[in-house]
């Protein structure tokens, strides 16, 4: 189910026109998105879990010239699902 | 910032933020989510731009064992839901950090110390390169003459011998490989003569002794050293003796004149040895004691050291020699059952060392 699929859909299912629903998801995703990077935990209940991780800065090696880079630390957002979830698909 | 926020929190967010009432709000959120496992159930993926890809990944079954009985049990291969964010949402997120870039790293991290240590070695070995290389060069000159007809495997030979030099660190080694080498070349040479259209292979077999020569000789210098046995000079001797002994005979197989000259050629090896410990004796005694070689004798405490925490014999011996291949005078002086085990506080005798020449 691609991105445009996953629009009519919900607009049909919520009995929105796909405009609306395509700006409503927006607003959602950017609220979302603006918790996140603000390093917060957002725990939806029978879904999951949506998390930001931090990633240690670490060096590797190329074993074919042996070169050693130093790769900075990130964040990473993660999404961690419900256990009723993944029963759910097990 | 690091607040746990749940469902309704979110809802309230959202309402806010579009302007719909909450129970509008929770609606539209409540089915986005039910959506979104409808979609997993019947496609296995659902992309949703700016948030990322929800996707079922088939895990296989496999094997394990239970840790409490030790019982081997199969687990059950199953789906697995798995979330890769979008790119501008881990950009949005890893904003913070966005300003570094991998950097290359130069060199070991670790080690440093060791490296140069590593050089102040080297920069020894040029020393007693330097001293030694006088004695070797009249067998070299004699080689020649003998090998006139075959000027290009001298010089290979000569390349060879600098080689070992470089190799062999101590001095005691290096006259062993010396000897052997001019023994070795020497004959070489003389069968070389014999035979004249000299094969190919034949410049690649000498090579193949000649590096064999200085890796045997770097390994008696270790086993020597770990066995702390005066050998070393008796090996020495030996070779020195065979040297005029093994050219006699590689000679014999030649002309008259090649034994002639290599007699002659003999004579220098055995007044080598004065003629270095002059050369040394004029040098300040600083230069002497450490640098040159590795066989000492012990004569008598300099002063007694007291174990320091984290303190190796390593270490100990770099402090009070100026270099680190002596520690196991230290040990030997000390009767140290176990070398790996100092312990902080232990008093240590340094012991003076003579160099034996």
């Amino acid at each position: 189910m691609n991105n445009k699929e996953f629009i009519s859909a919900l607009a049909k299912k919520t009995g929105v026109t796909v405009a609306d629903a395509t700006a409503n998801v927006e607003t959602l995703l950017s609220t979302i998105i603006a918790r996140l990077k603000d390093n917060d935990q957002l725990n939806i209940s029978g879904f999951g879990v949506f998390e930001v991780k931090m990633r240690k800065e670490k060096v590797l090696v190329n074993p074919k010239s042996g070169e050693r880079m130093l790769i900075p630390p990130k964040l990473v957002p993660a999404f961690r699902p419900s256990s009723k979830l993944k029963d759910k698909f097990k | 910032m690091d607040a746990k926020l749940n469902y309704s929190d979110i809802v309230a967010l959202f309402s806010e933020a579009c302007g719909l009432s909450i129970a509008d709000a929770d609606a539209f959120s409540t089915a986005f989510f039910e959506l979104i496992v409808e979609g997993l159930e019947t496609d296995g993926i659902v992309k949703i731009n700016g948030l990322g890809t929800f996707k079922l990944i088939a895990v296989e079954n496999r094997e394990s064992v239970n840790v409490n009985t030790g019982e081997r049990f199969e687990i059950k291969g199953h789906k697995k839901l798995t979330f890769t964010p979008a790119d501008s949402f881990k950009e949005t997120v890893n904003a913070p950090f966005a300003l570094f870039a991998p950097v290359e790293v130069e060199g070991e991290i670790e080690g440093t110390e060791e490296t140069v240590a590593e050089t102040a070695d080297v920069a020894d070995e040029d020393i007693s390169e330097a001293t030694i290389e006088e004695p070797a060069a009249p067998i070299v000159e004699i080689e020649e003459t003998v090998a006139d007809s075959l000027p290009d495997e001298s010089t290979q030979d000569n390349a060879l011998q600098d080689v070992s030099v470089e190799e062999a660190p101590v001095v005691e080694n290096e006259t062993v490989a010396k000897n052997e080498d001019a023994v070795e070349s020497v004959a070489s040479d003389n069968t070389g003569n014999e035979s004249k259209p000299v094969p190919k292979n034949r410049l690649a077999i000498f090579s193949f002794a000649a590096i064999f020569i200085a890796i045997l000789s770097l390994s008696a210098y270790a086993f020597l050293v770990n066995e702390e046995s005066p050998a070393a000079d008796n090996i020495a001797d030996n070779v020195k003796e065979e040297t005029p002994m093994a050219v006699a005979i590689e000679g014999d197989k030649s002309s008259e004149t090649v034994v002639a000259d290599t007699i002659i050629s003999v004579t220098p090896i055995e007044e080598q040895p004065f003629v270095l410990l002059d050369t040394l004796a004029k040098r300040p005694l600083a230069m002497i004691t450490v640098k040159d070689t590795t066989d000492y004798i012990i004569s008598g405490t300099v002063v007694e050291h007291i174990v320091e925490l984290e303190e190796t014999l390593i270490k100990i011996s770099l402090k009070h020699y100026g270099d680190k291949r002596l520690w196991p005078y230290i040990v030997q002086y000390n009767n140290l059952s176990k070398p790996n085990d100092l312990a902080c506080g232990m008093v240590l005798k340094i012991p003076r060392l003579v160099p034996r020449f």
